[in-house]
């Protein structure tokens, strides 16, 4: 119960997809209606929901938002929810709604004094995402290097998503469509003094890739930080989702799975007890 | 069974009344005595602050409603907040008072707001955010897991009410069952098949108890 699996619910366009790589245009989309996605992986005995509005966190304006607020008040477990929300309204609504924990992300990077706002009222029921792209060295010394430039428009080549288990090194914001030039473990410093108490980690190459979750990039950050981690992007198999619950006792205390579980590499149930069985002993 | 849900402006409700219907309920959600004393059952939940959950069951008369439906030993599931309010006091708001139907009281969780990770002893974070264990016995494990959502728990010498205990840096009461009322700490609104499971077993025992 220490390693939590959330199954991931987003939603685009009023339906429920996977993007690659968290480009907008990829997406598959995977059912017309989320609702019901989010509602039959609570019933499958999902103990937490991961839900996102992609188009919210793209451009600020929520257009998923009434499905969101009906997944939020009618699913049969806990939830956590983001995608545009950008202020402390838009947290009060979510949470009232029946959100158990509303997921701050571009507007963390864009209005610190708003983070802190939201952090003082709401405490633990605050998560910051952390959506990390570009190759680089995680060292706190480490200088922004080439990758680091990635613009509005970057596109993720192959290449440019540097050796397997490099620690991706700038943050973005806007759905992951804007780089922010703030360095990953740099901003992490600035969140937590702002209040943040959880941090929700995705290496936005391997989002939607199934390639494998970047195991090194993710427990260094819970290395670096005394909140809780979350970790997305790229589990594809049970092997890799146990490989991220062994990371339990350095600090990452859950694991966000979406293609996986839409293409049935495996059921909620399973990943449950996997990750049950490989964080038992790393309380 | 028809099962009135107070609604007394303390929160979403929806996720409530969702999960008694998938328990087999026939629900209403309303604020009106009328309505709620044609129901065989009483469901209070609750989220927010105990003073003001007091106040308002106070201003809307609902405070006394709630002793009476429970003095004529009418089937209650206090849920939260609908569990904290039927004792005599809470730590939360000491200016008022709770509905004292029960002997005991309502106290902030102890606990350190930031646990060391490397031993993380205990992983009391405060509020008490998750799932957990709730056992019939003081020290038993093996219970079922429900999700709690809390800072403040209920403390009381009375042990005999005491149906499922919990542990989050310290022992707290988790369940409560005397005659009709039963009470939980723990949502089962939001704790999946087991909470289904504990809402079906409440319909079952509220069809067989006292009906008008």
């Amino acid at each position: 119960m220490s390693f939590t699996v959330y199954p991931a619910v987003d939603i685009a366009q009023g339906k429920c997809v996977r993007l690659l790589q968290g480009r907008f245009g990829t997406e598959t989309v995977y059912s017309d209606d989320p609702v019901e996605v989010a509602l039959g992986f609570a019933k499958a005995g999902a103990r937490w929901l991961h839900i996102v509005d992609l188009d919210g966190a793209r451009t600020g304006v929520r257009t998923n938002r009434e499905i969101v607020l009906e997944v939020v008040a009618k699913a049969s477990c806990p939830v956590q929810a983001g995608g545009g929300l950008r202020g402390i309204d838009d947290v009060v609504e979510i949470l009232a709604a029946g959100a158990n924990r509303a997921v701050l992300g571009t507007v963390a990077l864009e209005d610190p004094a708003e983070l802190r706002r939201a952090c003082g009222r709401f405490g633990e029921r605050i998560a910051v995402s952390l959506d990390a792209r570009g190759a680089g060295s995680a060292g706190p010394q480490n200088e922004m290097g080439a990758a680091g430039s990635a613009g509005p428009q970057n596109e993720m080549g192959a290449g440019s998503a540097g050796p397997p288990n490099e620690m991706p090194n700038e943050l973005t914001g806007h759905g992951w469509t804007v780089g922010s030039g703030m360095p990953l473990l740099e901003a992490v410093r600035v969140f937590e003094e702002a209040g943040a108490s959880m941090f929700i980690y995705t290496d936005v190459s391997r989002d939607g890739t199934m390639s494998g979750p970047n195991l090194e990039g993710v427990r260094r950050l819970a290395e670096h930080t005394t909140r809780p981690v979350i970790a997305s992007g790229g589990v594809a198999t049970l092997d890799e989702l146990r490989a991220v619950a062994r990371l339990n006792g350095d600090g990452v205390r859950g694991v966000i799975v979406g293609r996986a579980l839409y293409e049935s590499k495996f059921t909620v149930m399973e990943a449950i007890r996997a990750a049950d069985e490989a964080s038992v002993d790393k309380q | 069974m028809r099962v009135a849900v107070l609604d007394y402006g303390m929160g979403n409700l929806r996720s409530v009344a969702k999960a008694l219907e998938a328990a087999g309920a026939e629900v209403v959600v309303t604020s009106d005595s009328a309505d709620i004393d044609r129901s065989g059952a009483l469901c209070v939940p609750g989220q927010g602050v105990f003073g003001r959950c007091i106040a308002n069951l106070a201003a809307a008369g609902q405070d006394e409603l709630v002793r009476t439906w429970i003095g004529d030993e009418r089937p209650y599931l206090g849920i939260c907040l609908g569990m904290q309010i039927l004792f005599e006091r809470s730590e939360e708001d000491e200016t008022i008072d709770g509905l004292g139907i029960l002997s005991g009281e309502v106290r902030r969780l102890a606990g350190r707001a930031r646990p060391d990770r490397k031993t993380n002893v205990g992983n009391v974070r405060v509020p008490h955010m998750g799932w957990n264990q709730v056992s019939g016995e003081r020290d038993g494990t093996g219970g079922e897991y429900y999700y709690f959502d809390h800072s403040y728990a209920v403390f009381t010498s009375d042990k005999k009410v005491v149906s499922g205990w919990c542990e989050h840096g310290q022992v707290f009461v988790a369940a409560i069952q005397r005659e009709e009322v039963t009470a939980v700490q723990f949502h089962p609104e939001k704790s999946g098949a087991s909470g289904i499971a504990l809402l079906e077993k409440w319909l079952e025992s509220a069809s067989k108890g006292k009906q008008r």
